[in-house]
């Protein structure tokens, strides 16, 4: 991993067309401001980790019973009826 | 073409009905191909399976028939990448988990699949609102 040491309002640039700014710094926590083409995806980490979590935890291998009891859970919740 | 489902038994499906996830989706970034299963023949659910794992399924449905204020808006790049140049051409689908209590039961609003069903392109989106949870709770809404 690269590391370097920046001040506020400083900048790095990545590649041709990835600007990264440091806006503030205060205490813990960094202001950091991204100018991107529209193409690159920017996202922070937990996020992504928070949904491959879900998603393990959402992949069915043959729970049936639970999924009878869904379609009935959804059902009684009234909202199940798909307009 | 056929699979088999330990559900549905032999599952019959087309090759224009096979959706391409380029990249995978989160955590199952291997498993690229899928098909959907309608759970029932009318209704919002359908299962979303891998043609790559046999033991890889998800149960998903319509967001739109459990929250009608639900919105996907589609980063650009997820637009170009799925090939998306009317609203239309999509559809969207949440994932949900499966619990033992239905009150226990969540979905994921945060990361939609959305499809392009005509070109057999979909992608797990990310959309970038806050108030969208990858646990939203079904009793809470």
């Amino acid at each position: 991993m690269l590391v370097l040491t920046r001040k506020s309002g400083e900048t790095l640039l990545i590649g041709n067309d990835v600007e990264v700014v440091v806006l503030e710094v205060r205490g813990e926590q960094v202001k950091i401001g991204i100018r991107a083409p529209k193409d690159v995806r920017i996202l922070r980490k937990e996020v992504l980790e928070a949904i491959e979590e879900a998603n393990r935890s959402a992949a069915i291998a043959g729970n049936t019973d639970a999924l009878a009891r869904l379609v009935g859970g959804l059902a009684v919740s009234g909202k199940a009826e798909g307009k | 073409m056929q699979v088999h489902s330990s559900r549905f038994g032999t599952v019959e499906f087309h090759p224009e009905d096979v959706i391409r996830f380029e990249k995978g989706l989160p955590g199952f970034e291997k498993e690229k191909r899928f098909i959907l299963i309608p759970y029932e023949e009318k209704g919002p659910f359908f299962f979303l399976r891998s043609l790559d794992n046999p033991e890889l399924e998800f149960f998903t449905g319509d967001p739109f028939a459990f929250f009608p204020d639900y919105e996907v808006k589609l980063a650009s790049v997820d637009q170009q990448e799925l090939a998306i140049d009317h609203p239309e051409e999509a559809l969207a689908l949440v994932i949900f988990t499966l619990a033992d209590e239905p009150k226990d039961i969540t979905v994921n609003l945060k990361a939609p699949l959305v499809i392009n069903r005509g070109k057999g392109l979909a992608r797990q989106v990310i959309l970038d609102n806050d108030h969208y949870s990858t646990r939203h709770r079904l009793e809470a809404s």
